[in-house]
């Protein structure tokens, strides 16, 4: 029982780590492909996708543990919070607001960050209620095979964080970033401005 | 700040990466608490404060 509920345990992180780079890949996609510039909270809110995603990695590295749990489920928290203040800052139509970027399947950045951050708290709930907390501490290593492509999944958050860091760097140059293109190649003035 | 923000998780994974677990930890610890200040730097505003008035409908 111990052992089928450690694989879980391994698959179900497996599984959240995968999707984070696919939803981080997905972000660098809209922003480069197809011009949608982020605003700051935009970027809380995929800083907070990667701190879940380096929880996971650590227990991949070095063992599965309780309070690796407790630092994913504090990154999902900050981006519900984030994605629900940006959420309500735009809800109301006013004149200055509207949301950020193009809707995908009808919901746009700031709601579908709830989205992500709800079904990853309630997953990590259903997890801790059915299997445990930590219940690989004593069942060994993950199979080799999800190790071995936990691994690669590390590389590539990795690379996108590196790719964030450095187009943050170019949008906002060291100070705040509110900004309608990339200050350090001179974009960053308002429309008209 | 949010320069040195994405900076701090890019420290934290390249430590990790490194197998520094201890130091990998305590950056993306530095991440979290600068995260939060810069969020609610972003939210605060000289009008509203911390309020919503728009929603009262």
């Amino acid at each position: 029982m111990n052992l089928l509920a450690a694989r879980l345990d391994h698959l179900f992180q497996f599984g959240v780590l995968a999707v984070l780079v696919g939803i981080q890949s997905a972000a660098l996609v809209m922003q480069y492909a197809f011009g949608e510039l982020p605003c700051p909270l935009c970027l809380l809110e995929r800083l907070a996708m990667f701190g879940v995603g380096f929880a996971i990695l650590e227990a991949f590295r070095n063992g599965f543990r309780e309070r690796l749990t407790g630092l994913a489920l504090l990154f999902a928290l900050l981006l519900l919070v984030v994605g629900a203040r940006q959420t309500l800052l735009d809800i109301a139509p006013r004149p200055g607001h509207a949301y950020i970027g193009s809707p995908v399947l009808g919901l746009h950045m700031p709601v579908w960050a709830v989205v992500i951050a709800l079904v990853l708290l309630i997953a990590y709930a259903l997890k801790i209620a059915v299997v445990g907390a930590d219940p690989a501490r004593e069942a060994g290593p993950p199979v080799v095979w999800m190790a071995t492509v936990a691994r690669y999944l590390g590389y590539a958050l990795l690379a996108l964080i590196a790719v964030n860091a450095l187009s943050v760097v170019v949008q906002c140059g060291f100070s705040e970033c509110h900004t309608f293109g990339y200050r350090l190649l001179g974009g960053a003035a308002p429309p008209g401005g | 700040m949010m320069a040195v923000i994405f900076a701090a998780m890019l420290l934290a994974m390249a430590l990790a990466e490194l197998r520094q677990p201890r130091l990998a930890i305590g950056a993306v610890v530095v991440c979290l608490v600068l995260a939060v200040h810069q969020f609610l730097w972003e939210v605060h505003s000289d009008v509203y404060g911390y309020g919503l008035p728009w929603l009262d409908w």
